[in-house]
């Protein structure tokens, strides 16, 4: 086999001997076994990773119990208050789905009126557009301003 | 796919779903539960990643109270565990921007890592579980791989300590694929004369 070949297979081989415990393929698996057991530096890769990986199992690290319970007690508190945010923002969301439902609903019948209005009284076109522009985006913009209002009021306190 | 990851994917998912939902109700039982499946792992990446026991528990509440915050952007899609380290390992960066420690300035520099100090690591106090010889092993492995840097260190316990698929540790670190290789061959390459030294003198 030539050094280039022989290069080629021990790429492939550190390839899958880093993939350890992964799934692989049968074929590869036997590739693999078969070129560590005639390549002394991807035996001695293998033999690496194997202390590697049986030193890094037998270290222990465990998380004091208090310290966990206090992280508990703290994210528990943390989601309470959470949670009651949540609740005001609800009348909030539904207030704005009636108002957003609303606007579209009432938009064709609002323009009628406006425009019936403007023309029975003469006024002119921009002025009674811009009071339909008005009252079509009035509740929008009163949910949206009470919305920003109160996150602002929530991030204050929070 | 095999038999066993056809019948995990879903049941993963399935979990992964149940979790996002959980999160985004901010719902303390689904908290706490995670908080107990995942303690000793998180803090044990913590850990490997500063390399300070007392750093890292800081960074452990911290990483639970950003889950909490920022639980509505776990879509529940992909693996929990990964989406946590994530978590944690941004922290660990902000952290250690504050406190201005240069090696961890790695894990969001790759071009710096050459430059990377290698950190003073130090075990985790033994707590009542630790069997002496447990302890013993533990000390070995933590000399060793205290001489790693940081994103190499990382990778390795990622990769062989939490059996993170390649494609996972790229997801935790954001780093592309090529670059957790290259840190992985690089992590062992450092590791071998350190584990064959320490080896041999255990054997002796
Ligand atoms: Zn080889």
């Amino acid at each position: 086999m030539s050094p280039k070949n022989i290069r080629m297979d021990c790429d492939r081989a550190l390839d899958l001997l880093i993939a350890r415990g992964l799934e692989q393929s049968e074929h590869d698996s036997e590739f693999l076994q078969s070129h560590v057991a005639s390549c002394p530096s991807c035996t001695e890769q293998s033999q690496t990773i194997n202390r590697a990986v049986n030193d890094m199992r037998s270290s222990v690290t465990y998380a004091n119990p208090a310290m966990v319970r206090a992280t508990q007690m703290r994210v528990r508190a943390r989601a309470a208050e959470l949670r009651a945010q949540q609740e005001t923002m609800r009348p909030l969301w539904i207030s704005s789905a009636l108002a957003l439902g609303w606007a579209v609903v009432s938009m064709p019948l609002l323009w009628q009126g406006f425009s019936w209005l403007g023309h029975a009284t003469h006024m002119p076109e921009l002025v009674w557009q811009t009071g339909f522009g008005i009252m079509a985006l009035a509740p929008i913009t009163a949910v949206g301003t009470i919305g920003l209002a109160s996150k602002f009021h929530n991030k204050a306190t929070s | 796919m095999s038999f066993a990851a056809l019948v995990a994917t879903p049941w993963l998912e399935r979990e992964g779903a149940k979790i996002a939902r959980g999160l985004r109700r901010h719902d303390p039982d689904t908290l706490d539960h995670l908080i107990e499946v995942y303690q000793h792992r998180l803090l044990r990446y913590l850990v490997y990643l500063t390399g300070n026991r007392e750093f890292a528990e800081d960074l452990f509440q911290e990483t639970w109270m950003r889950v909490l915050e920022r639980g509505n952007q776990y879509n529940g899609k992909s693996r929990f565990d990964t989406w946590l380290f994530a978590i944690a390992r941004h922290l660990v960066i902000d952290a250690s921007r504050k406190k201005s420690c240069l090696s961890l300035e790695a894990l969001t520099n790759p071009a710096e890592e050459s430059n990377v100090a290698t950190m003073e690591f130090a075990s985790a106090e033994p707590t009542p579980f630790e069997h002496s010889h447990m302890r013993e092993e533990s000390e070995r492995v933590d000399s060793a791989l205290s001489h790693l840097d940081a994103v190499q260190r990382e990778v390795v316990m990622l990769r062989f300590q939490e059996e993170m698929s390649l494609d996972e540790i790229a997801e935790v670190t954001g780093a592309p694929l090529s670059t957790v290789k290259s840190r992985l061959y690089r992590g062992l390459e450092a590791l071998r004369p350190r584990l064959e030294m320490t080896g041999k003198a255990v054997n002796a």
